[in-house]
C-alpha cells in the first residue's frame, strides 16, 4: 500500500519532469528526447511527423 | 543503440561558434563594467548607487562567458541544424533597404520594397506581383494608421498624393465641409 | 462572497458595448494568430502595443487578454487539420487530433478541442477570480525585500530551473538584464550604457525587443531552415457534432486538463506546453481505450486542449496579483499595463478595482465568444492556412516594422529592431531560450529598484534581505531552483551514458 503510493508519487514526478523538458524543447523548435517522450507515453516516431 | 553510434559519441571537438558566443559575453561584460566605472566616477557618495547593479551584472556575464568557454571546449552545446544563409541575406537586405529608403520615398514604397525582398527570401520570385501588392497594402495601412489613428508614419510622394486625393474626395462628398 | 460581488461589478464593466467590441476584436485576432503558424500571442500583443497607446487602457487590456485566450483556441485548428501546430502549446493536440482528422473525425476533434477550451477557460477564470483576492491580501504585506526575493525566484524559474540547460537559460536572462540597464537611472538621473546616443536615454523599448525577437528572429530562423514539403490541409469531413460517446469520453479529460493546466500556468515555470504534455500522459494512463491512442483517441485531444487554456488563465494569477510575468506573453502584457502607467500587483486591486475585475469578467465573456467564433466559422479559419509562406512572412514583417515606425520613426530604433532581430536569430540557432530575455528586460529594472529601496532602508546592509523570513525563504527557494536542476541534469547525463553502456552490452 505504502509502496504503491510512493511509486505513484515517483511516477508523477518523473512525468512532470519529462513534461517540462519536452516543453522547453518544443519551444526551441526541437524534437524532445525520445526518453522524455516515452515517459510521457508518446511514441517518438509519431511525434517526428508533427511539423514543429 | 548500436555500437558504431556509441563509438562516435566520445569524439567531441571544441565548438568554435560557441567560443564566439563566449567571447561576445566577455566583451559585453567588459563594456558594462567600463560604463559602470564612469557612472561610479560621477556619483561617489553612495555605497549602493547606479553603478552597483551594473557591476554585479558584468561579473555574472563574465562568469557565464567562462562557463560557456568550458562547455564549448567540452563540446556540450547541442548540435545545430544547418542554416541556409541566402534567405537570411534577402530578408536582412529587405529590412536594410526599408531603413535606407524610408525617409526618401515614404512609408509605403519603402515597406513595399521590404515586402518584395522578404517574399523573395522565402522563394517567391514573382516580384511583379509582390512589389505592387506590398506597396498597395502599405499605402492602405498608412491611410488607416497615419490618418485614422494619427500614428506618425513617414510620408513620401505617394502618401502626399494619397492624402490629397482623399482630401479631394472628402470635399467632393461634402461640399463646403472640411 | 466579496469576490462574487466584485465579479458581478466587473461583468457590469465588461458588458459595456465598447468593451464587448474590444473583447471581440481581441478574440478574433487571437484566433487568427493562433491558426497562423509563425505568429503567436506574444508577438501579436507586442505589435499592438504601439498602436494602442492612445486608446482606453481598460479596453486595450481586455483586447490583449482576448488575444491570449484566442491564441490557445486557434492553435488547435492547425494542429488537427494540418499536423502543424499554430502554437507550441498545441503540439500535443496534433498527436491524436490529426489522426482523428485523417480518419474522417476532424469535426468531433475540433469540437472537443473548442468545448474543452471553453470549459477549462470558464473554470480557470472563475478560479482566478477567487484565488486572486486571497493572494492580494497576502501580498499587501510585502515590502521591497519580499518583492526583490520574489523577482529573483522568478528569474531563476523562468531562465534556469526548467529549461534544458542552466547555462543557456542564464545567458538569455543576463542578456535581458543588460539591456534593462540601458537608459537613465530613475533614482539618480545618471545615464547608463547609452554611449551618448539620445535615443537610448529612455531605455530599450520592450515592444521593440519583443517584436524583433519574435517576428524578425523567428522569420529569419524559419527562412534559414530552407523549404520543406508543402503542407496539405485535411478537409473537415462528416459532422462537426460530437456523438454521445464522444461527450462521455471527453468530459473527464476536460476537467482533469483544467486541474493540471491551471496550477502549472500559475507556477513561475513558464509555458502552457508543460501542462499539455502532462495531461496527455495522464489521459493515456487512465483511458479505457488504450488501443486507440496513436490512432486518434479523443481523450488525447480533450485533455491537452483544456490544459493549455487553463494554464493561460493560471498565468494571469501571478501577473495580476504580484505583477510577476512568468511567460513571454505575460511579460509583454505587463508592458501593456505599464504603457498606461498601471502597475499590476496588489495595489492595483485596491486602486483600480473596476479595471481588474472588468478584465477578469471580460475573460468569461471572451470565452463564450470564442466558442461561437470557432465552431461554426471553422471553414473561414481554415482558409487562412492557404496563405503561401512567402506572403505570410512578408506580411508579418510588414506589421512588425509598422509598429516600430509608428511608435518612434527614428533610424536608431529601426536599427535596434534589426540588430535585436539578428540576435534573436542567433539565440535560436544556438538553442538559447527567448522568454528569459524579455522577462529580464522588463523585470530587471523593477528588481533593481526594489533592491535599492530595501538597501536604502538598511543603509547598505545586504544581510537585511535575509532577516525577513519570507524573503529568506524565497531566496533559498531560488538558490535551490538554480542548484538542484543543475545537479540532476549532470546526474541524468551520467544515467543516459550508463544506459547506453548497458544497451551496448
Amino acid at each position: 500500500m505504502r509502496t504503491t503510493t510512493m511509486k505513484r508519487f515517483h511516477t508523477g514526478f518523473a512525468t512532470l519532469a519529462a513534461a517540462i523538458r519536452a516543453a522547453s524543447a518544443v519551444e526551441a523548435h526541437r524534437v524532445p528526447a525520445a526518453r522524455d517522450l516515452r515517459t510521457l507515453e508518446i511514441d517518438p516516431e509519431t511525434f517526428r511527423n508533427v511539423r514543429l | 543503440m548500436s555500437t558504431p553510434e556509441l563509438n562516435r559519441q566520445p569524439e567531441r571537438r571544441p565548438d568554435r561558434a560557441a567560443l564566439v558566443v563566449a567571447a561576445v559575453l566577455l566583451v559585453v561584460a567588459g563594456v558594462v563594467a567600463w560604463d559602470a566605472g564612469h557612472v561610479a566616477g560621477a556619483v561617489q557618495y553612495a555605497r549602493i548607487g547606479p553603478q552597483t547593479i551594473p557591476y554585479v551584472v558584468a561579473a555574472c556575464l563574465a562568469g557565464l562567458g567562462i562557463w560557456t568557454v568550458v562547455e564549448a571546449l567540452r563540446g556540450d552545446f547541442p548540435a545545430r541544424e544547418t542554416q541556409e544563409l541566402r534567405p537570411v541575406l534577402w530578408i536582412v537586405g529587405g529590412l536594410l533597404v526599408q531603413i535606407a529608403t524610408l525617409r526618401v520615398t515614404g512609408f509605403s514604397i519603402a515597406t513595399g520594397l521590404m515586402f518584395a525582398l522578404v517574399a523573395r527570401g522565402f522563394g517567391e520570385r514573382r516580384i511583379w506581383l509582390t512589389l505592387p501588392f506590398g506597396i498597395v497594402a502599405s499605402a492602405l495601412i498608412w491611410l488607416v494608421f497615419a490618418r485614422g489613428l494619427s500614428l506618425s508614419l513617414p510620408a513620401g510622394p505617394l502618401e502626399a498624393a494619397l492624402g490629397n486625393g482623399l482630401g479631394a474626395l472628402i470635399s467632393l462628398v461634402r461640399p463646403g465641409g472640411a | 462572497m466579496e469576490t462574487f460581488d466584485l465579479l458581478v461589478q466587473g461583468l457590469g464593466v465588461a458588458v459595456l458595448p465598447m468593451n464587448l467590441l474590444y473583447a471581440l476584436i481581441g478574440v478574433t485576432l487571437g484566433t487568427a494568430v493562433g491558426v497562423l503558424p509563425g505568429i503567436g500571442p506574444a508577438l501579436t500583443v507586442a505589435l499592438l502595443l504601439p498602436v494602442t497607446y492612445r486608446l482606453d487602457p481598460g479596453g486595450s487590456l481586455i483586447m490583449f487578454a482576448g488575444i491570449y485566450y484566442g491564441g490557445m483556441y486557434g492553435g488547435s485548428t492547425t494542429s488537427i487539420l494540418l499536423n502543424t501546430p499554430g502554437e507550441s502549446a498545441s503540439i500535443v493536440t496534433a498527436l491524436e487530433g490529426n489522426k482523428m482528422a485523417r480518419a474522417g473525425r476532424g469535426g468531433p476533434a475540433l469540437a472537443t478541442a473548442a468545448i474543452g477550451s471553453f470549459v477549462a477557460g470558464l473554470i480557470a477564470t472563475i478560479a482566478l477570480a477567487f484565488i486572486a483576492p486571497w493572494v492580494v491580501r497576502f501580498a499587501l504585506a510585502f515590502g521591497p525585500r519580499e518583492y526583490f526575493a520574489l523577482m529573483i525566484l522568478a528569474f531563476v524559474t523562468v531562465s534556469a530551473a526548467f529549461g534544458d540547460s542552466t547555462l543557456r537559460g542564464l545567458v538569455s536572462l543576463f542578456i535581458g538584464l543588460t539591456l534593462g540597464l540601458i537608459g537613465i537611472d530613475m533614482q539618480t538621473g545618471q545615464s547608463r550604457l547609452t554611449f551618448g546616443i539620445p535615443d537610448l536615454l529612455d531605455g530599450v523599448e520592450v515592444t521593440t525587443l519583443a517584436v524583433a525577437l519574435f517576428a524578425i528572429g523567428e522569420t529569419l530562423y524559419i527562412a534559414a531552415q530552407g523549404s520543406r514539403a508543402p503542407d496539405s490541409v485535411e478537409p473537415v469531413r462528416g459532422s462537426l457534432l460530437m456523438t454521445a460517446a464522444d461527450w462521455a469520453r471527453s468530459w473527464k479529460p476536460w476537467l482533469r486538463g483544467t486541474l493540471i493546466g491551471f496550477p502549472i500556468g500559475a507556477m513561475p515555470a513558464g509555458g502552457a506546453e508543460i501542462g499539455t504534455f502532462f495531461s496527455y500522459a495522464v489521459e493515456k494512463r487512465l483511458t479505457r481505450h488504450p488501443e486507440e491512442f496513436g490512432h486518434g483517441a479523443i481523450e488525447g485531444v480533450a485533455g491537452p486542449e483544456a490544459a493549455n487554456n487553463a494554464s493561460a488563465a493560471g498565468t494571469l494569477v501571478p501577473l495580476l496579483t504580484l505583477g510577476l510575468p512568468t511567460t513571454a506573453t505575460a511579460a509583454i502584457m505587463l508592458a501593456g499595463f505599464q504603457q498606461y502607467g498601471l502597475q499590476p500587483g496588489p495595489l492595483l486591486f485596491t486602486s483600480n478595482p473596476q479595471l481588474v475585475w472588468g478584465l477578469i469578467a471580460s475573460l468569461l465573456i471572451a470565452n463564450f465568444m470564442l466558442v461561437v467564433l470557432n465552431l461554426p466559422m471553422i471553414g473561414l479559419w481554415v482558409r487562412l492556412l492557404t496563405i503561401p509562406k512567402p506572403w505570410l512572412y512578408a506580411g508579418i514583417l510588414l506589421f512588425a516594422t509598422l509598429g516600430t515606425i509608428g511608435a518612434n520613426p527614428s533610424l536608431v530604433e529601426l536599427g535596434l529592431l534589426l540588430a535585436f532581430g539578428l540576435m534573436g536569430y542567433a539565440l535560436r540557432v544556438f538553442d538559447f531560450p527567448i522568454a528569459p530575455v524579455v522577462v529580464g528586460l522588463i523585470l530587471g529594472p523593477m528588481a533593481e529598484q526594489q533592491l535599492r529601496r530595501a538597501l536604502a532602508i538598511s543603509q547598505g546592509d545586504v544581510l537585511v534581505l535575509f532577516t525577513s523570513p519570507l524573503a529568506a525563504i524565497l531566496l533559498t527557494l531560488a538558490a535551490l531552483a538554480l542548484i538542484v536542476p543543475t545537479i540532476l541534469r549532470a546526474r541524468g547525463r551520467g544515467q543516459i551514458l550508463s544506459e547506453l553502456a548497458a544497451d551496448a552490452d
